[in-house]
C-alpha cells in the first residue's frame, strides 16, 4: 500500500498544498474591495471613480475565483479519480504524470494570478490616469501583505515567524501629526529597498514547488552514487531556495533598519515603541497569552470602584508579570532569533535533505535540539503566564466578593 | 515545515482514501452536530409546527452547537497538553523514536478522544429526544421516522470516513436517499412503501449497534496495542491476539451491515420497473464507485468554453471533440465499473484487509513502513490511464483549436482547463 515512491509525493502533497487533495490553501491574498475604496477615494476626483474602481475590482474577483475553482477541480481528478489506496488501486506509471500536473497547473495558476493583479493596477491607472505614484504604493502594499504576512508559506522553515511590515505598523502606531518628511521617507526607503526582494521572493516561491519536486528526485538518484555528487546536485537545484533565504534576511536587515531609524526619529514614547516593536513583533507570535493578560492587568489595575489594598496587590502582581516577562524575552528572542539565522536555518536545511537522502529509517520526524530547547522553554513561561492569570483570578474574585459584602 | 514525518503521511492517506470514497470528513473530528441546522430547518418546514415550538426547538440546537464546541474546546486542550507532555518526554528520551510504540504511553491522548466521543453522542442524543418532547401528535411521529434517517444517513457517513473504519466493501450507501433522489412516480413509491419501512427498520438496528461499540471497541483496541517494550512477552502475545480478534470482530459488525443492504439492493432492483430499475442501478454504481464519476477536466473545460467569448466555429468543433469523447468516457466508466466490482469479492478485500493489518502491526513496532510486497494488480488500473489518455487527448484537441494569441486571450479558468496536461 505505502511505497516509498508515494512518500516525497505525499510529504510534499502535505507541505506545498496543506492538504493533499482538492483545496487549496496558496500564498496568495486577494484585494479586497474595501482597500480598493479606501484607496480610490483617496486619489481619485471624479465621483464615478470608485464604481469603475470596483467594477475592475469585481471582474478581477471574478477571474481568480473561477480559476481557483478549476485549479481545486483538476487536483481533484487528478488524484482521487487515479488512485484508491484503500483498494489497491494505484496505477505506477501515472505517478509522474500526476505529480507533473499538481504542480505545473499549481504553477500556472500563480502566475496567472499575477497577470490579474497587474491587470487590475492597470484598470486602476485608466481610472485615476494621474495617480501613478499612488497606484504603485498600493500595489507594493500588496505585494508586502503577500510576502511578508505569507512568509511562513515557505515549507522549508524549521520555525514559523512572519516578518513585519514596517510600512503597515508605522500606519498602526504613529500618529498622525508625528508623521514628518523625514519618517515617510524612511518608510518609503524601506518600501523601495524591500520591493524587488520580494517579488524575487516571490517568483522563487512559485517556481519552488517544481524545483523541490525534481530535485529530490534528482538527490534520490545522485545519492546512490557518491556523496560528491549528492552535493553538486543539491547545489545546483537548491540554489534558488538559498537565494531566497538571502532574500528573506536582506529584508529583515531592512525592516531592522527601517525601525532603528524611526526610532531615533520619533520622541517618546513612540520611539520606545518602535524599539519594542521588532523584538515584540519575535516574541508576538510565541506570547499570545502573555498579551491577553497584560491587558487585562491593565484594565484590572484600572478599575474605578477597586479596593486601594486590591488596586496595590494587582500593581504588585503585574509589576512582577513584567519583570519576569522582560526576563523571558531576554532569553526567548536572542534563541528564537539565531533560529532565523541564516546560518542555522542553512545547517537546518542540510541536515534535513540528508534525513530525506537516508529513505528509511530516515523518514522521521525532524526536529534538532535547539528548536526542542526553544519550543520547551517557550513551554514553560507559557506555564508561567498561566499561573499568573490564577492569581490574577484569585485577586479579582476576592475583590469582587468584598465588593458585593 | 517539511516534517517527513510517518504520522503526518499516514493521515494524508487516511484523508485521500476518505475522499476516494466520496466522503468529506469523520463526524467526531469536528464540533459541528451530525444533524444540521439545514436538516432541522427542512423538517420545521415540512410539518409546519408553530411558531413558539419551532423557536424552542431552534434554541435547543443553538445550545447543542455551543455545547459542542466547548466540549471539543476541552478535547483540543487535552491534546495540546499530551503534545506538550511528549515534547518533554522527548527530551529525556532522545534514543526514542515514538513513545507510544516503544512503551504503549500516549499522554492521554486516547482517552480524551474516547471522553469526546461520548460526550458528543450524549450531547446528540439528549437534543433528539428533547425535540421528540416537544412536539406532540403527527409533527412527533414524523420526528421519529427523521431522527432516523438523519442517524442512518450519518452512520454511513461516518463508515466511510477512513481507511480503518470498513473492511473495504463497498455497500453504505443510503438506499432510502437513493430511492427518493430518483423521484419515482407516486404509484411506483406505494409499490415500495412497505419495502422502505422494512429496509428502515432494520437497518436502524443494525447500525444503532455499531455506533454504540464503536467508541467501545477503539477502547479496547487501544488496551490491546503491542507497544516494543512487551514484544515477545505473554502480555505482548496476549495483546496481539486480542488485537487480531478486536479488528476480526469489528470488520465483522461493518460487513453485515453491507450484506443487509446488499440484499436491500436485489430487493429494490426486483420491485422497480424496468426503466427505473436502469436508473437505480447507474446511481448505486455512482455511489459505489464515486472516484470513477469525478468531473473530468473534459467537462469541465466544455463547461467553461461555452461561457467564454470564442468564435462559432471554435465553438462547433469544441462540442464536437466533447461528444466523442464523451462517447468513449461512459463506456471506460461501464467497463471500470463492472471490472472493478468482480475484483474487489469480499475474501479479496478481507485478506488485503489482514495484510494491510500486518503492515500497521510492523509499523507499530519499528516506526517504519516496510515495503511489503502489497498487491499491485488491480485490474482497473490500465483502464484509469487509458481514462487519463483519453482525457489529455480531447484536451490537446481541444486546446489546438485555439492560436497561441487567441489562448492568451481566454479567462485563466480555462487557460488551466485546457492545458493541465502541458508541463
Amino acid at each position: 500500500m505505502i511505497r516509498p515512491r508515494h512518500i516525497p509525493t505525499l510529504a510534499l502533497t502535505l507541505a506545498v498544498a496543506s492538504s493533499a487533495v482538492g483545496q487549496i490553501r496558496p500564498p496568495y491574498q486577494r484585494i479586497t474591495a474595501e482597500e480598493v475604496i479606501i484607496v480610490v477615494d483617496s486619489i481619485a476626483s471624479a465621483p464615478s471613480a470608485v464604481d469603475e474602481a470596483l467594477a475592475a475590482h469585481a471582474r478581477y474577483v471574478e477571474a481568480i475565483e473561477a480559476s481557483t475553482a478549476t485549479l481545486r477541480a483538476l487536483r481533484r481528478w487528478n488524484y482521487d479519480h487515479h488512485v484508491d489506496l484503500m483498494y489497491f488501486r494505484d496505477p505506477e506509471a501515472l505517478t509522474d504524470a500526476q505529480s507533473a500536473l499538481f504542480f505545473a497547473t499549481e504553477e500556472k495558476w500563480q502566475w496567472g494570478a499575477r497577470r490579474l493583479e497587474r491587470a487590475f493596477f492597470d484598470d486602476l491607472r485608466q481610472v485615476a490616469p494621474h495617480q501613478g505614484a499612488a497606484i504603485d504604493a498600493f500595489a507594493r502594499a500588496q505585494r508586502r501583505r503577500n510576502i511578508v504576512d505569507l512568509y511562513g508559506m515557505f515549507y522549508y522553515q524549521p520555525v514559523y515567524v512572519p516578518l513585519l511590515d514596517v510600512v503597515a505598523f508605522a500606519r498602526d502606531k504613529i500618529p498622525q501629526e508625528l508623521r514628518s518628511p523625514e519618517v515617510e521617507r524612511v518608510l518609503l526607503e524601506y518600501e523601495l529597498a524591500i520591493d524587488p526582494l520580494l517579488m524575487s521572493i516571490d517568483n522563487c516561491r512559485i517556481l519552488g514547488q517544481r524545483r523541490w519536486s525534481r530535485a529530490y528526485d534528482a538527490v534520490k538518484e545522485s545519492s546512490e552514487g557518491s556523496p560528491v555528487v549528492f552535493d553538486d546536485v543539491r547545489r545546483q537545484h537548491f540554489a534558488p531556495f538559498i537565494g531566497a533565504f538571502e532574500d528573506v534576511g536582506r529584508v529583515r536587515a531592512f525592516e531592522s533598519r527601517a525601525l532603528a531609524q524611526l526610532a531615533s526619529l520619533l520622541p517618546q514614547p513612540f520611539s520606545e515603541e518602535i524599539r519594542a516593536a521588532h523584538n515584540s513583533h519575535l516574541f508576538d507570535w510565541i506570547e499570545q497569552e502573555g498579551m491577553a493578560l497584560r491587558q487585562r492587568m491593565e484594565a484590572a489595575i484600572s478599575g474605578d470602584d477597586l479596593p486601594e489594598d486590591t488596586r496595590a496587590r494587582l500593581e504588585a502582581l503585574n509589576g512582577r508579570f513584567l519583570a519576569e516577562r522582560h526576563r523571558a524575552m531576554v532569553s526567548l528572542v536572542p534563541q528564537l532569533g539565531d533560529l532565523l539565522g541564516m546560518d542555522y536555518l542553512e545547517g537546518w536545511y542540510e541536515e534535513l535533505i540528508r534525513v530525506w537522502q537516508m529513505e528509511q529509517p530516515g523518514y522521521v520526524e525532524y526536529r534538532p535540539h535547539e528548536i526542542l530547547q526553544f519550543e520547551d522553554d517557550t513551554r514553560k513561561w507559557r506555564e508561567r503566564v498561566r499561573e499568573f492569570e490564577r492569581e490574577l483570578n484569585d485577586l479579582i474574585g476576592a475583590a469582587e466578593e468584598e465588593i458585593d459584602q | 515545515v517539511i516534517r517527513p514525518a510517518v504520522s503526518a503521511i499516514i493521515s494524508v492517506l487516511v484523508f485521500v482514501s476518505a475522499r476516494a470514497a466520496g466522503q468529506d470528513r469523520y463526524s467526531y473530528n469536528y464540533p459541528d452536530a451530525r444533524v444540521t441546522r439545514e436538516d432541522l430547518e427542512e423538517f420545521i418546514t415540512e410539518v409546519a409546527i408553530h411558531e413558539e415550538e419551532s423557536t424552542f426547538i431552534r434554541s435547543l440546537y443553538a445550545d447543542l452547537t455551543n455545547e459542542l464546541k466547548e466540549g471539543h474546546q476541552e478535547y483540543r486542550n487535552a491534546v495540546q497538553r499530551a503534545g506538550e507532555a511528549e515534547q518533554r518526554w522527548r527530551r529525556d528520551h532522545p534514543e526514542s523514536r515514538n513513545a507510544l510504540a516503544d512503551t504503549g504511553e500516549d499522554f492521554g491522548r486516547a482517552a480524551a478522544y474516547y471522553n469526546w466521543q461520548r460526550t458528543y453522542d450524549a450531547l446528540e442524543a439528549r437534543f433528539l429526544d428533547d425535540v421528540e418532547a416537544v412536539l406532540s401528535g403527527a409533527a412527533r411521529d414524523l420526528w421519529k421516522v427523521r431522527r432516523i434517517d438523519l442517524h442512518r444517513r450519518n452512520l454511513f457517513r461516518d463508515m466511510r470516513s477512513g481507511t480503518s473504519w470498513n473492511s473495504g466493501r463497498r455497500s453504505n450507501m443510503d438506499l432510502i436517499a437513493v430511492v427518493h433522489d430518483l423521484q419515482l412516480s407516486p404509484e411506483v413509491m406505494a409499490s415500495l412503501s412497505e419495502l422502505l419501512e422494512h429496509y428502515r427498520a432494520q437497518m436502524h438496528e443494525m447500525i444503532h449497534d455499531w455506533r454504540e461499540r464503536s467508541i467501545d471497541h477503539t477502547e479496547r483496541m487501544m488496551a490491546a496495542f503491542v507497544p516494543a517494550n512487551l514484544r515477545g512477552t505473554p502480555e505482548g502475545d496476549a495483546r496481539a491476539a486480542r488485537w487480531n480478534e478486536i479488528w476480526d470482530e469489528w470488520f465483522t459488525m461493518g460487513d453485515a451491515i453491507c450484506d443487509v443492504n446488499d440484499e436491500f439492493i436485489a430487493r429494490f432492483q426486483a420491485a422497480l420497473p424496468e426503466a427505473d430499475r436502469t436508473r437505480f442501478e447507474e446511481e448505486i454504481s455512482r455511489l459505489w464507485f464515486p472516484s470513477v464519476f469525478i468531473p473530468c477536466p473534459i467537462e469541465l473545460a466544455i463547461e467553461l468554453l461555452r461561457q467564454a467569448p470564442v468564435g462559432d466555429d471554435s465553438r462547433a468543433a469544441a462540442e464536437s471533440i466533447w461528444s466523442d469523447y464523451r462517447e468513449q468516457r461512459d463506456q471506460l466508466r461501464k467497463r471500470i465499473v463492472t471490472i472493478s466490482g468482480q475484483f474487489e469479492t469480499s475474501q479479496r478485500m478481507s485478506d488485503l484487509q489482514r495484510q494491510y493489518r500486518d503492515m500497521q502491526d510492523e509499523y507499530s513496532r519499528t516506526g517504519i513502513w516496510s515495503n511489503y510486497d502489497m498487491p499491485d494488480d488491480h485490474p482497473a488500473n490500465p483502464l484509469f490511464m487509458e481514462s487519463r489518455r483519453l482525457a489529455e487527448r480531447a484536451a490537446r484537441n481541444l486546446r489546438a483549436l485555439f492560436t497561441d494569441s487567441e489562448f492568451a486571450q481566454l479567462p485563466l479558468s480555462v487557460q488551466l482547463a485546457l492545458e493541465w496536461w502541458k508541463e
